[in-house]
């Protein structure tokens, strides 16, 4: 019988795990109980790298619920650890279908974990993927960016969310795409009322904000912090990362792009309506 | 028991320098106490060192398998240990079973797969078999739990491997268990007491009925207590001896979708319902005697009246038909 793993239904599942993410990945080179680093007090029962992604990917099998004890305990050194890692948990499909289960498989979700379940036959399958946990931003962060903002705005601002969940960079970018829209339609609207001229309102985003912080001294600080997102973007999304310290830097730049995006909108719509703009999207 | 000296080196080891204990019969742990475990271990360490004596340059663990492989998931670099003097084959088995068998629950198949080792060793060294009182005080089992044991061990190999496979998956996917086998078991051995012919094809029987037992045919372990009360049906309710075997080839026959409570029902049920009612009945008759002979007739209540007049029109159906 296996010695390895917590309890001896572990090998089962893991071994499952093991045979869908080598169909999956291209056969990685699997690490079974053999620990990452000595700085990080956890050894997975399963682990591999995804070169493409510069990222790290740990398995857990867990025999009640999907949600295993070790997640909760070593999520925070997790993130803090200078290298992406991305976890999942493996656990039969019926753990999923009780009660508990259900609630687990919620939490996990929105915690960024993955899942994958295995059946009576022994195979197994992703039922959701997980994100590195760097990446992670919890839905308690993301839904008071939201509060006050009109429809225009926060749906493709919760669009830009879930594009971040799958893919950081085109999260930021759909978000830099908002913000992007607001500058436009401030500019629009600050023409039409005589602030700045037609001409300067149909220039790109960048040269938008030059004109309306000239015209409106009482919204520089809003305007400024645009101007800054945007700089910050472009810098983010043209840096490839070489190795998987480079990998966690732009993932965790992502993370604070995102949020500091989330708090530009806000802000932007602030000043913008306090100058007595609309402060709304251009739907162009 | 056994005893033995304690050299008491305590020492820090990394977890990766023990071994498993390979005569710790316990094979199963379950992932709500680990998960407890581990998270006692990650607060506050591990407060009470691991037992271990060694073996060259190996270190096999005596008492503390559930807290080492807590410590080697959570990446400790060493573990506190206590080095014990190696015992003998038979000092470590009872070890093992008096150390964790009488903290906590183990699972049957867990003592039952070192108890024959045991009883070898002990006829080694005493010169007799244990029998079941001295099994216990040397173990500290009940005599009950030796029984129970005795059923599993007592399996063909193919079974005890089959049960073995089934209890190391996740405890969701289990479907056989250790109380099917035992169940199982007891009924046969009541069988083949009462219609010897079946130990002939005692093998294919099991695995008739595992077959029936996984594919919901049997839905309940207890349904094989009713398997026994139809091999007993014939000296308890009078029934044909052939009319019992007939029955009993109906639930063993691989082709038919026959389960034992269906057999139950048809054979025997009403059989044991009967008797059941005789005992209540002549139960009654003794109160109604003591109610005649202590002249309390008077002072019968109306609602107990009601119930002997009905007692009394079904009493005369029955006696008229």
């Amino acid at each position: 019988m296996s010695t390895e793993g917590l309890t001896p239904g572990h090998g089962f599942l893991r071994d499952a795990a093991k045979i869908c993410f080598a169909e999956l990945y291209g056969k990685p080179t699997m690490y079974v109980d053999k620990p990452l680093s000595p700085d990080l007090e956890w050894v997975p029962a399963l682990r591999f790298t995804l070169n493409s992604r510069h990222t790290h990917v740990f398995v857990e099998p867990s025999d009640n619920g999907p949600y295993p004890g070790m997640f909760r305990m070593r999520c925070q050194d997790v993130m803090c650890y200078p290298e992406p890692i991305s976890i999942y948990c493996v656990c039969h499909d019926m753990a999923i279908r009780t009660k508990r289960g259900q609630a687990d498989l919620k939490h996990m979700k929105s915690h960024g974990f993955g899942l994958l379940t295995v059946n009576q036959q022994g195979i197994a399958h992703v039922l959701f993927p997980a994100i590195p946990l760097v990446q992670w931003i919890p839905e308690a962060d993301f839904k008071p960016h939201l509060k006050g903002l009109p429809s225009g705005i926060c749906q493709p601002v919760s669009h830009a969310f879930e594009d971040y969940k799958a893919n950081p960079t085109n999260g930021v970018k759909s978000l830099s795409e908002v913000i992007e829209g607001m500058i436009t339609k401030a500019g629009k609207d600050s023409a039409a009322k005589e602030g700045i001229t037609k001409e300067e309102s149909k220039k790109n985003p960048a040269n938008v904000l030059d004109s309306l912080y000239q015209k409106y001294p009482t919204a520089r600080s809003a305007i400024g912090g645009a101007r800054k997102f945007n700089s910050e973007y472009r810098n983010l999304i043209h840096h490839w990362p070489k190795n998987k310290k480079d990998s966690y830097k732009k993932f965790n730049s992502c993370k604070h792009q995102f949020l500091e995006g989330l708090q530009t909108i806000q802000s932007l719509r602030k000043s913008m309506k306090d100058i007595g703009l609309s402060g709304n999207v251009s739907r162009s | 028991m056994a005893t033995m000296r304690t050299l008491g080196i305590s020492k820090n080891l990394s977890p990766q320098r023990i071994e498993r204990n390979p005569e710790n019969p316990r094979l199963i742990f379950r992932q709500d106490e680990m998960d407890n475990l581990m998270f006692s271990i990650n607060r506050h360490g591990i407060q009470v060192p691991l037992t271990v004596y060694q073996d060259g340059d190996i270190f096999h663990l005596i008492d503390g398998e559930r807290r080492w492989r807590c410590a080697k998931k959570l990446n400790h670099r060493t573990v506190p240990v206590l080095v014990r003097e190696k015992p003998t084959e038979l000092e470590n088995l009872l070890l093992m079973y008096n150390i964790h068998a009488l903290r906590e629950q183990w699972d049957y198949f867990t003592i039952a797969s070192k108890l024959t080792r045991v009883m070898e060793l002990y006829k080694d060294n005493h010169g007799h078999s244990p029998n079941e009182v001295q099994l216990s005080e040397e173990t500290g089992l009940t005599r009950g739990q030796i029984r129970r044991c005795r059923l599993l061990l007592d399996l063909p190999d193919r079974f005890k491997d089959m049960l073995l496979d089934e209890l190391q998956l996740p405890k969701l996917q289990q479907k056989l268990s250790e109380d099917l086998f035992i169940e199982m078991e007891r009924s046969l051995k009541t069988v083949i007491n009462r219609i010897p012919n079946y130990s002939e094809h005692i093998d294919e029987i099991r695995d008739v009925l595992v077959s029936k037992f996984r594919d919901g045919l049997i839905p309940a372990v207890t349904d094989f207590r009713q398997l026994s009360k139809i091999a007993t049906a014939v000296d308890n309710i009078g029934l044909q001896r052939q009319a019992a075997v007939k029955s009993l080839d109906a639930i063993f026959d691989p082709s038919s979708d026959h389960g034992i409570r269906e057999a139950y029902e048809q054979t025997v049920q009403f059989g044991y319902n009967e008797k059941d009612a005789a005992r209540r009945l002549q139960s009654l008759t003794e109160f109604f005697d003591r109610i005649l002979s202590e002249n309390r007739v008077d002072i019968l209540d109306r609602e107990f009246l009601d119930h002997v007049r009905k007692l009394h029109a079904r009493l005369t159906r029955i006696l008229e038909n």
